[in-house]
């Protein structure tokens, strides 16, 4: 069905991965001198991935573009940055599925079949003016989709029949593409016993391009001292109605408390905020902001929930631009301080 | 324990000491964790497990608990703390309740006071007080064979929906009556025990039809020849499409007048043969009606079509659900296994109840309510001698004390 012509597409299938083994190459081989076309495109794809987000398609050495995927992958592991794994694997993901949307309904079904053992059904339907060639299982589906925040992804925007959702061979390949960005993810990290020495200054050059393009490479994470000026609308409106002595139903009360344990406020900081409620029992906030930040009770520290819930129960407050590219209170928090401090990425990791 | 409570822990335990029970504990019961709502202080004890149902039993009977639950999700060490249980998979669960229907009889039998002001009022307690904005209610409620015929009714249509739409296998398939105002739907299934929240939250949503946009349904406007022609799904059509126009043509046929369209809409629409909805393209085919009253009727089509569960049940992997085979502490009566083809002519006024013999007990206050054949009530501050299963759902409903 593949050809080596579609392993070097997409190095991700498990008949790359076969290919590699049939040819008796082992990293150990990477000192050879037939190694370095492969050791190039394995730094141009980081490069790429790195600086632009995306990844280009070259076909001028099959074998180079098989190989190189690993290697990159491999480099990037040896790295320890994950947010910069996650980039490179939305980067390729992206790349495979500009080629996917291009490939034979057969192609694509053999595809999702055999690497990512979906159940899916190719089908000849035309419910109304769309034309549909798949059916694919509901947990196939979903597993997939509910990363994707376009309306027409959600469930009651699809046709459900006898647990399949009907795709155009385009929508396919989107759901294909989330896929492969969860399965190079999944990979990354996973380093072989020995690594070969040659690979030591490659690993440094990527991490100072990773510096370069996604910013200082020290844990980018929440900041220590919670800054109020990072705070999303609704956490804000929340505090502010607070501090005004109006009622916050108990889910604004949860979101709060949940949002200020993960950004790291002080256990005294939190119940200060809860102090001016008409309601305020200083015992029984102080055992549930301790409940939330997990010293209590399943000892689970819980974490805020996400703006879908928010929406839901009316805690979702003039949202903004911001807004819009998180799901998250929490990683609004992150983004915005990154944005503040300056510290943040360079550019949308998307 | 007050003396109500004594009498129903005493009652309770005479039913579960009954050397014919039996516990029908859910499939894999080892891999579940259970836990017990007990009299006493109304402590949960968590985090246990059974290995069989005669442990099971045991322990029910020595705890008699006020009420039974197990895990919906499954563990490795279901008795581990909640972090070290080690979630390997869970039932796709639905509950509906009278909670979440907007039955008009409600008023009659529900009423609530805000804990914050003291506002009282009849009817299923609002978000927020309507005086002093507080959400903290207290709320009394009943059960009622109008809000417990419309909790069916949308059982009904759950399950239509989970066999046509989601694929949901018969055989996987476990209805039971809560043993309250509602129905409960269990799916034993490895294609459904994996998913993840966000996913059940997709299938929630679809099921309440929450964010259904019926443009994304090709229900739109086009141009023929330079007039604007409505187009839109048909009848017959897969999922939502076809359930649309099924709503569409229920709508025609009954409350069309009572959905707020102007008596002239009505008229045009009812003058209309609704079996044209059968055929083929028919959107564009009544005269005076345009694409917004087409959106209005979808609407409510889409409304009348979804079921209205419980989205928090459904979405949460970790829940906790009744355990059926054992007695609700609300009501006293028996949560317990609805053969599906039986649920139209099920009556849950008269199959779960669990207690023979008489009672007497003083009634504070209580509206009017039917139990097997007979019809009680309303009560108000007197002392009757009622079957024990209409006494013990006074108890249990905290409207009545025993008398010795």
């Amino acid at each position: 069905m593949l050809t080596r012509a579609d392993l070097a597409k997409y190095p991700f299938l498990n008949e790359a991965s076969d290919y590699i083994k049939e040819l008796g190459i082992s990293i150990d081989d990477i000192a050879s001198p037939d190694f370095s076309p492969v050791l190039e495109r394995a730094e141009k794809r980081l490069e790429e991935a790195l600086s632009k987000g995306r990844v280009s398609n070259e076909f001028a050495n099959e074998n180079a573009e098989i190989l190189s995927f690993p290697v990159s992958n491999l480099i990037l592991s040896l790295t320890g940055e994950e947010r910069a794994q996650r980039r490179f694997a939305l980067a390729e993901a992206k790349r495979a599925y500009e080629l996917l949307r291009q490939e034979s309904p057969e192609k694509l079904d053999y595809i999702a079949r055999t690497t990512f053992g979906w159940k899916l059904n190719k089908i000849d339907a035309q419910p109304g003016k769309r034309f549909y060639d798949f059916a694919i299982s509901l947990a196939d589906y979903l597993r997939n989709s509910v990363h994707l925040k376009e309306p027409k992804w959600k469930l009651p925007n699809r046709i459900l029949d006898h647990g399949s959702v009907y795709a155009t061979r385009e929508e396919l390949a989107r759901l294909l593409e989330e896929e492969v960005r969860t399965r190079i993810v999944n990979r990354s990290g996973r380093l072989p016993g020995e690594v070969p020495k040659l690979l030591q200054p490659k690993v440094e050059r990527t991490r100072g391009l990773i510096t370069k393009w996604l910013g200082i490479p020290s844990h980018y994470e929440l900041p220590k001292v919670p800054s109020p000026e990072a705070m999303p609308p609704c956490v804000r409106h929340l505090i502010d109605n607070l501090a005004e002595g109006k009622n916050v139903q108990h889910m604004g009360r949860f979101t709060l408390a949940s949002f200020l344990v993960n950004i790291g406020a002080g256990e005294e900081e939190i119940v200060k905020t809860f102090k001016p409620a008409s309601d305020f029992s200083e015992k029984m906030t102080r055992y549930q902001v301790e409940h939330i930040a997990g010293k209590r009770g399943g000892r689970t520290k819980y974490t805020c929930p996400m703006c879908t819930t928010l929406k839901t129960y009316g805690v979702c407050y003039k949202p903004d631009e911001i807004c819009s590219t998180i799901r998250n209170p929490l990683s609004y928090y992150k983004r915005k301080a990154g944005i503040l401090t300056g510290r943040g990425p360079k550019r949308e990791p998307s | 324990m007050n003396p109500a409570e004594q009498a129903i822990r005493q009652r309770f335990q005479q039913y579960y000491l009954d050397p014919k029970r039996q516990m029908d504990p859910p499939p894999s019961p080892a891999e579940r964790e259970y836990g017990f709502l007990l009299f006493n202080g109304k402590f949960m004890v968590r985090h246990r497990s059974f290995k069989d149902p005669g442990s099971l039993l045991t322990a029910v009977r020595d705890l008699v608990p006020l009420h039974v639950y197990f895990s919906t999700a499954y563990y490795r060490e279901p008795t581990a703390p909640m972090d070290e249980k080690g979630w390997t998979g869970a039932d796709l669960v639905f509950d509906i309740d009278a909670d979440h229907l907007n039955t008009p009889c409600k008023p009659d039998h529900d009423n609530w006071k805000c804990k914050a002001c003291g506002t009282i009022g009849n009817g299923g307690a609002p978000k927020l007080c309507p005086k002093c904005k507080n959400d903290r209610m207290e709320e009394q409620t009943w059960l009622c064979d109008r809000c417990l015929q419309e909790a069916k009714e949308e059982t009904a249509k759950l399950l239509e929906m989970l066999y046509t739409d989601l694929g949901i296998d018969h055989e996987a398939t476990r209805l039971f009556f809560s043993g309250h105002r509602g129905y409960h739907v269990h799916v034993y299934s490895k294609q459904t025990s994996q998913l993840g929240e966000e996913e059940r939250r997709e299938i929630a949503d679809y099921l309440l039809a929450q964010g259904l946009d019926p443009q994304l349904h090709e229900l739109e406007e086009t141009s023929v020849g330079g007039t604007r022609v409505a187009e839109g799904p048909l009848m017959g059509q897969p999922g939502w499409r076809g359930r649309i126009v099924a709503g569409i043509y229920d709508l025609l046929g009954s409350e069309i007048d009572q959905i707020g369209l102007t008596s002239t809409q009505v008229s045009a629409l009812r003058s209309w043969d609704r079996e044209d909805l059968l055929r083929k393209p028919f959107w564009s085919s009544v005269k005076g009606i345009g694409m917004s009253t087409w959106k209005t009727l979808v609407s409510k089509a889409v409304e009348k079509k979804s079921a209205r569960i419980d989205t928090v049940v459904t979405t949460d992997i970790h829940r906790l659900i009744r355990m059926p085979g054992t007695l609700n502490g609300h009501t006293g009566l028996l949560a317990m296994k609805v053969p599906e083809e039986r649920l139209d002519e099920f009556d849950p006024f008269t199959e779960p109840l669990a207690f023979q013999g008489e009672m007497k007990v003083k009634v504070t206050e209580s509206p009017g309510f039917r139990l097997g054949e007979e019809r009680f009530g309303p009560y108000q501050d007197e002392t009757v001698l009622l079957p024990s299963a209409a006494a013990m759902l006074l108890l249990c409903k905290r409207r009545a004390q025993p008398i010795a």
